[in-house]
């Protein structure tokens, strides 16, 4: 093999923990089950992982390649699922002090010696599939959920490429990367030997409760990420409130010290607060915040759910299609599975999906604090990008959406994103949410709310009246896309695209998705150079 | 991993295991006992000049070893590949927003950070010079007290203005490319430190450890015995890590200090401050007789190199050999002019100027097709250059340009074969497009630059071959190369060789860069291990591979050689929101003899998605010389989804006959048609052809919507 000054060690280079490096002012003792081992440390709980794991515990082979969680680089598994352990505070998954379970994390080294995990390396050994390698550990324990996830490892590429969508590759051109992931789930199915993919990490916290009157389970279910109620460590810099009253009272004791975080794809950037004074109140351990609630011509959400569970949620697909479809494509796979809808909202961000694919159902927000609740529909909760009408001490705890019994007949719902890598990324894009219901040659109860087309969620109210003035025609729709784009009165600045930019979009898609839909025949013409 | 040697066998890389497990230690990987945590300083001023650095609050920052300054170098403050014109830290002028001025070396990263932000630096402001049109005006602000031209080339044969008299047709385009951010995986990083002999070693990304050593050695006043460089495999390169970055600080806190250091760049510095490629503008006049003969060529070339000259002269010579394609034209006249702005710093990526160019003169060429109505192919091949034949710039191209078998091979593929009835399966709202283009890319460093390679191999005790070469491994695969051509050589598996790499103590092979390694360390290599089965038993012998270079026209051409390539594209623009998706792709590409096909499959693939970025999607903007987009989540690089549903590799293996390998790099080739190739095909699609590249969603949609054409 490869001389040692290739690819090995240097002499000198630290096997294990880089002294003082998470250790300082904030340091408490962290339990991380990590690669099926316990370990105790003495580190920041509001470090990330990524650093926890590289500097702390030595494992090098998760990499740090952009500190936002868009490059995949720092894939981990957190209870079988693919997270970016740059945006996990370790307090989150780690038991603080002395009580709490833990998440288990498996990294690539834990993959060696796992028989899925050999199967992997060959294959991308074999696919040509690693050239500077940075990318690959990454990449592989992304595939390993993948192949988790489908059990007959029947995965097809455009689906495969799905759920590698969240990792970044300069070097390969990526085609090979698909084919090793499909290889080594060829190579499972040949072989019985290998270990059924589900034995890596079981999601925790998960429990089904009976159904109440539609006959559907009602999932609840613990958080993004699990665990019972903690007491709450006086002084601590991270603080796992088992309750929103408790919550509610951090809060307001910390005052603006007080840093709320659920999923952490935006608080934990950059490496988060750990440099600051700020106290984490993690949101994630709180039953209520994680709870999906089917209640009579009602869907509560917790504000803690994740995009993955809206994504794969049954309710949620049948009632709120526009959310489940937003939730399929915010960000890649790690980002759904950290992100939450509360935080998307309250990050307050002029492309947050979730305002749109809400707003068509004229949801409420449910916003608790010491002293009450109150409630805030969802079009009126952002004021400006970044800013919400959140008070201090304010938490938003539920998102509360009317729904019908049933679906009605002739039921039309959609939420298009476009933008760069199919609307994935955050940037340049521009986000089109509709419902409505076809009665014939008519709709009515029509909604349009737009995203990323003004500072915050715009509701096309012109645009729907139009669409329910009479029967539907193409020139009807090609109406309601004009009015739709001239609702664009204010443009994002972004790092491209102009207002001008913005109502063509908007008009465009609305009109392909109509005409679509409804089976109303368009042509679009363009000007000829 | 599968035996095999040479000819032509894909064999296993043999680092894929050792970097897929995560056991490779890249240079950000390392961790030496007691490292020093460095954090650099900057000015928040992109030009101005320096009166004053107090370093008082910094140092009292519990845990900071100590803040440098200038005052603090004992050598030369000034380094650079060509000219050390670049200070290692400012203490006079910055001139562009990535310029240092102090570094912190601390117990903790926390400690740095801290300490790095209360550095106080007194700075006036300098007039900023943003726009490299104006760079050359008497009035405009002087970057470098000799003004702001930093190369300039006037090249060519015959006279234009008979070209163009002769021409029935004459054509006109102008366009501009952007910087290019090279998004290596992992960012510039490394540590130093002092080995169990005292010796100063500094162990990070870079592609050449002989050229960091050198440039180390002058800023601190040391021989080269008293310094080493290694250079481990690490996290992609693309040229971005050919200029020094963190080598000389790191060497410099550890002289000043005795502690080992460690420094690797967050993202966000990286995409900020760290190397570009250089943003071209380009103005092509081109004139052709009725039956496709080109009579003339007129180009002007403008490239902004920033603020130091890095490979600024290299990437202008380059780019004005390559200008024209690997054509005849009558006549030709090439004015090339690199100048310095406050536009951050320009160096080599990838193509190195050419596919700045190419991306005009392949458009151009489609355009002629289309006038004359001749098939765009059969122009081609009716003007490529031939053995002995005059190129555009005026040299003469030795051995010609193997266009023909690229051009016949495209021309029978799929893509082109089936283009008709896949245009017309588009559904309403799209439009569907295909368009080709060739491109030529000399390998090897130029004549007068490239002086071949030094490898020695080794017969060990215990039968083992070590074969070591200085050239790193970016991720390019030419370790598994060297070792598939050691064990051809020497009769043996290929799993009985080793290889090592990116080591000062060892013979110098030169850089990777260049599109160079396969061609002159891998015929040093087989050189030496055919030197070495004649010796029995153990043994180790040095050996030198100097190519026959051309005689110099100007420095960097011509080159020994040039690849050849074809690249056949479809798209298609979604007329509604300006998207354009490329569908289909295959890249006809003469090799030479390829040593490992897969390896370069994997190198053209690679290229051709990082082309995709440069033709789509990488938009890195500077406004007053800062970078609006530093972060990964808007300077987009393609994705796993923007991998084509079809993308082929088709290779044509003329052996070169320059060589005695007969092989071609196949490094940059890839990139450097792309963005003509999807400009051709766009246009195929919509009936537009657009002047700024990336071509992005809104001036497609702008174009469409007849609101005066692009933007």
């Amino acid at each position: 093999m490869t001389e040692s000054l290739v690819s090995g060690d240097l002499a000198g280079d630290l096997a294990g923990e880089v002294p003082g490096v998470s250790a300082g002012p904030g340091a408490e003792v962290v339990r991380l089950l990590v690669n099926g081992t316990v370990r105790e440390l003495a580190v920041d709980p509001r470090a990330s992982l990524l650093e926890v794991l590289r500097e702390s515990l030595g494992l090098i082979g998760t990499k740090n390649g952009c500190g936002e969680g868009e490059c995949g680089t720092c894939t981990v598994l957190l209870d079988g699922r693919a997270r970016c352990a740059c945006l996990i505070p370790v307090g989150a998954i780690g038991s603080v002090g002395t009580v709490g379970t833990v998440g288990e994390v498996t990294t690539v080294e834990g993959l060696r010696g796992d028989p899925v995990g050999e199967c992997l390396f060959a294959a991308f050994d074999r696919a040509g599939a690693v050239q500077c390698g940075f990318c690959t550990p990454g990449f592989v324990v992304a595939a390993r959920s993948v192949l988790a996830a489908d059990p007959d490892a029947r995965a097809d590429a455009a689906s495969v490429a799905d759920r590698l969508a969240g990792n970044l590759c300069r070097c390969t051109g990526y085609a090979p990367i698909l084919a090793a992931v499909q290889l080594a789930g060829r190579r499972m199915r040949a072989d019985a030997t290998l270990v059924r993919p589900g034995s890596v990490g079981v999601p925790a916290g998960s429990v089904e409760v009976a159904s109440d009157s539609v006959g559907v389970p009602a999932t609840v279910a613990g958080g993004s990420v699990g665990g019972p109620a903690r007491p709450v460590a006086g002084g601590s810099r991270f603080l796992a409130p088992g309750t929103v009253a408790q919550a509610c009272a951090e809060l307001a004791r910390l005052g603006p010290r007080a840093l709320p975080i659920a999923g952490g794809t935006h608080v934990m950037v950059d490496g988060g607060p750990a440099a600051s004074d700020a106290v984490l109140v993690w949101l994630g351990g709180v039953a209520e915040l994680g709870a999906i609630e089917q209640r009579p011509r009602q869907l509560r959400i917790g504000a803690a759910v994740s995009w993955a569970r809206l994504r794969d949620d049954a309710a949620v697909a049948r009632l709120l299609p526009a959310l489940a479809q937003a939730a399929a494509r915010v960000g890649g796979p790690q980002v759904q599975e950290a992100g939450t809808l509360g935080g998307n909202l309250v990050n307050a961000s002029p492309g947050a999906d979730g305002a749109p694919a809400l707003a068509i159902h004229g949801a409420e927000l449910e916003l608790r604090s010491a002293t009450g609740t109150r409630r805030v529909p969802v079009a009126e909760f952002a004021l400006a990008p970044g800013r919400t009408v959140l008070a201090p001490g304010e938490i938003l705890t539920a998102v509360l959406v009317p729904v019908p019994a049933r679906p009605p007949a002739g039921r039309l719902e959609f939420f298009v994103k476009v933008g760069p890598r199919g609307g994935r990324a955050v940037i340049d894009k521009v986000t089109v949410a509709c419902a409505a219901v076809r009665d014939g040659d008519r709709l009515t109860d029509v909604r349009i709310a737009l995203g990323a087309a003004g500072p915050t969620v715009l509701l096309a109210t012109e645009a729907a009246r139009l669409l329910m003035a009479g029967p539907l025609d193409a020139d009807r729709i090609a109406a309601a896309g004009a009015a739709a784009a001239a609702a664009i009165a204010d443009p994002v600045d972004d790092v491209r695209p102009t207002a001008a930019y913005r109502r063509r979009l908007v008009a465009g898609i609305l009109v392909r998705e109509l005409s679509d839909r409804l089976g109303v025949d368009f042509r679009p013409t363009i000007r000829q150079a | 991993m599968t035996d095999s040697g040479w000819p032509g066998r894909s064999a296993g890389r043999i680092d894929a295991a050792v970097k897929a497990r995560g056991e490779h230690r890249y240079p950000s990987d390392h961790r030496p006992a007691g490292a020093l945590w460095v954090r650099p300083v900057r000015a928040s001023l992109v030009h101005a000049t320096i009166s004053r650095v107090d370093t008082d609050a910094a140092r009292a920052v519990p845990g900071v070893v100590g803040v440098f300054t200038a005052a603090d170098l004992p050598g030369r403050n000034g380094f650079g590949l060509i000219t050390p014109d670049q200070p290692v830290l400012c203490d006079r002028v910055v001139r562009c927003a990535g310029d240092l001025v102090a570094v912190v070396a601390a117990e903790t990263d926390r400690a740095a950070r801290l300490a790095s932000r209360l550095v106080e630096v007194d700075a006036r402001p300098l007039p900023l010079l943003t726009d490299p049109e104006l760079a050359l005006r008497a009035d405009a602000p002087k970057i470098w007290p000799g003004g702001n031209l930093c190369a300039e080339l006037l090249l060519g044969h015959g006279d234009v203005a008979t070209g163009f008299a002769e021409a029935d047709v004459v054509l006109e385009y102008a366009y501009r490319t952007g910087w290019q951010e090279h998004a290596f995986l992992e960012t510039e990083a490394g540590v130093s430190y002092l080995d169990e002999d005292g010796r100063l070693t500094v162990c990070a990304g870079g592609q050449n450890p002989f050229t960091d050593r050198r440039q180390i050695c002058a800023a601190l006043d040391l021989p080269a015995t008293d310094v080493r460089v290694l250079h481990p495999m690490m996290g992609g390169a693309f040229g971005g890590k050919e200029d020094i970055s963190v080598q000389i600080v790191l060497a410099l806190v550890t002289r000043l200090t005795g502690r080992p250091a460690r420094y690797t760049l967050d993202r966000a510095e990286s995409v900020a401050f760290g190397v570009k490629r250089h943003p071209f503008r380009v103005r092509y006049r081109v004139g052709a007789t009725a039956d496709g003969e080109l009579t003339a060529l007129d180009a002007e070339l403008l490239a902004d190199t920033g603020a130091y000259l890095t490979l600024g002269p290299g990437v202008l010579g380059l780019a004005a050999e390559h200008t024209g394609g690997p054509y005849r034209y009558r006549h030709a006249r090439i004015a090339a002019t690199a100048v310095y702005t406050n536009n951050g710093n320009a160096s080599a990526f990838r193509g190195f100027g050419n596919p700045q160019v190419t991306t005009g003169i392949e458009q151009v060429l489609d355009q002629l097709a289309g006038r004359l109505d001749l098939d765009p192919l059969v122009l081609r091949r009716r003007n490529a250059l031939r053995p002995g034949g005059r190129a555009a710039a005026g040299f003469t191209v030795r051995h010609g340009v193997e266009l023909a078998g690229v051009l016949d091979s495209a021309a029978a593929g799929q893509l082109l074969v089936e283009a008709a009835g896949w245009k017309a399966a588009a559904r309403p709202w799209k439009r569907r497009g295909v368009g080709t283009a060739a491109a030529w890319q000399g390998y090897g460093l130029g004549a007068g630059v490239e002086s071949g390679a030094e490898v020695s191999a080794e017969r060990t005790a215990a039968g083992r071959y070590l074969v070591t070469v200085s050239c790193p491994d970016l991720g390019e695969g030419n370790l598994t190369a060297f070792a598939q051509l050691a064990a051809a050589e020497l009769g043996c598996p290929v799993g009985q060789v080793d290889v090592s790499a990116g080591d000062s103590d060892g013979p110098d092979s030169d850089a990777t860069n260049a599109s160079r390694t396969v061609f002159a360390v891998g015929n040093a290599v087989a050189g030496a291990c055919a030197r070495l089965a004649a010796e029995p038993g153990p043994a180790r012998l040095v050996h030198t591979y100097r190519p026959e270079m051309p005689d110099a026209h100007t420095v960097g051409m011509p080159h020994i050689g040039y690849t050849p390539a074809v690249l056949v594209l479809g798209v298609e623009v979604d007329v509604l929101t300006g998207e354009v998706d490329v569908l289909r792709l295959e890249h006809h590409v003469d090799p030479g003899r390829a040593v490992n096909p897969a390896g370069v499959r994997g190198q053209s693939e690679g290229a051709i998605l990082q082309g995709l970025g440069f033709a789509l999607l990488e938009d890195h903007q500077l406004v007053g010389g800062r970078v609006r987009n530093d972060r990964f989540a808007n300077y987009l690089i393609p994705g796993i989804t923007e991998l084509p549903e079809r993308l082929e590799t088709v290779l044509v293996c003329t052996p070169d006959p320059a060589n005695p390998l007969g092989v071609r790099g196949v490094g940059e080739i890839g990139i450097t048609p792309v963005a003509a190739a999807v400009g051709n095909a766009v246009c195929d699609a919509v009936g537009h052809r657009f002047d700024r590249f990336p071509i992005t969603p809104d001036a497609v949609l702008a174009a469409l919507d007849g609101a005066g054409g692009a933007e």
